[in-house]
């Protein structure tokens, strides 16, 4: 191979100076071993997409935010753990989805104490019939929990059901049912 | 239940492409001779493509950044006028088990019982004196590891792959371990830590010697 342009990517040879990008791997690793500014700026790259993960599984803004907070202090605490066998944005997703749901889980227990509920028969939050025009993330936010983890995690993220089963402590059946009741209720909702 | 009935509960599976090819042509064929199911269908695909269009990305309303550096600041609290050297004690929990696991290991492929180590029992655990007894550790150590390494030649190359690896591993816990205990100070638990792997360390030398 004689042409050098076929080897060396194409910046290699233009005139600007070969500024070194850092590289999120290195962030990744400076913040393993404790650079704060390094997690930082993991922090500014990755936020909007743990964030709207969040809202979405959690369907409320408030919670959102915590969440978001506490993948971001479990991710701190865990770095030393995360391998680089896959990308650190895919561990950070995972990550996030085991926050949102375990709490998720804690509460539901907590609520099954004081009031016994099957949350498949609960209605939709009253603040969330106001709007007359239902666009489609207020649609999903009105959404029973596990229905709408379910559609979250099938319809947008692209999980399977064996593992939605496994994330949600569900049966795969299960989940199958909570994303039919997700679609139907989504349908009548944006008709409306 | 009736055709539409039927053909509603397969819609999932067929919006989802994991519908197997029978019922897929099936629901094709009644989706062409029913407006109704045809309009039901439609109305998801449309839903589903919509859903997968959502933004990925939401910026936070507020800056979130803050109260996390806070909390960090509660996880790892660096000390002040000392080198600061992270304690993971997880991982060395970690390293722990996996000394366990490779004496275990070590004794099937070297096909000696453990019994027979030399200096199994070491330098009391609880000796309050850390300096010294690592001290009668390192010296032990080197002792038979002069002696390893006379013999390392001789080994066949699967003994010697395996012993390898394992040293590496124990000489990362007692690293580990050393560093932790330079950072926090006395600590009886990671004392413990650093014998065990002292002592995993000499035990597997001295099988090793012993081939
Ligand atoms: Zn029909």
């Amino acid at each position: 191979m004689s042409n050098p342009a076929l080897s060396f990517p194409p910046h290699a040879f233009s005139g600007r100076r070969a500024v070194p990008v850092p590289r999120v791997t290195d962030a990744v690793a400076r913040a393993a071993a404790g650079d704060r500014a390094a997690f930082e700026t993991l922090y500014r790259e990755h936020a909007g997409r743990v964030y709207a993960l969040c809202l979405r599984l959690a369907g409320d803004t408030t919670r959102a935010e915590e969440y978001t907070q506490d993948v971001f202090v479990r991710a701190w605490q865990r770095l030393a753990s995360f391998r680089g066998d896959a990308a650190f944005s895919s561990w950070l997703h995972r990550l996030a989805v085991n926050v949102v749901l375990q709490d998720r889980r804690a509460e539901r227990r907590r609520l099954r104490r004081v009031e016994p509920t099957d949350d498949l028969g609960s209605a939709p939050a009253p603040r969330d019939r106001i709007a007359a025009r239902l666009d489609l993330e207020t649609a999903i936010a009105a959404l029973p929990d596990a229905a709408r983890q379910v559609f979250v995690l099938y319809d947008i993220e692209g999980y399977g059901h064996a593992e939605i089963g496994r994330l949600l402590g569900i049966a795969e059946g299960t989940s199958k049912a909570h994303l039919h009741r997700a679609r139907r209720l989504l349908r009548e909702a944006l008709e409306r | 239940m009736s055709d539409c009935e039927r053909i509603g509960v397969l819609l999932d599976d067929y919006l989802s492409g994991t519908l197997r090819a029978g019922d897929r042509t099936e629901v094709e064929r009644h989706l062409e001779a029913c407006p109704t199911c045809a309009r039901e269908a439609e109305t998801l695909r449309r839903l589903l493509a919509d859903a997968r269009a959502l933004p990925r990305s939401i910026a936070p309303p507020r800056d979130l950044w803050r109260g996390i550096d806070a909390r960090l600041e509660e996880e790892r609290p660096a000390r002040s006028g000392r080198r600061f050297i992270r304690v993971r004690p997880r991982l060395l929990a970690a390293a722990a088990v996996v000394l366990v696991a490779v004496t275990a290991a070590v004794a099937v492929q070297l096909a000696r019982p453990p019994a027979q180590a030399p200096l199994a029992g070491g330098p009391a655990v609880t000796a309050p004196r850390y300096a010294a007894v690592a001290a009668d550790y390192a010296a032990a150590v080197r002792e038979l590891e002069a002696s390893f390494v006379q013999r390392y030649d001789r080994l066949p190359p699967e003994t010697r792959a395996v012993v390898s690896r394992n040293l590496a591993v124990i000489d990362t816990a007692i690293a580990e371990a050393r560093a932790a205990l330079a950072a926090a100070g006395p600590n009886p638990d990671l004392e413990t830590l650093l014998w065990a792997s002292y002592r995993a360390k000499l035990d597997l030398l001295g099988r090793a010697t012993k081939l």
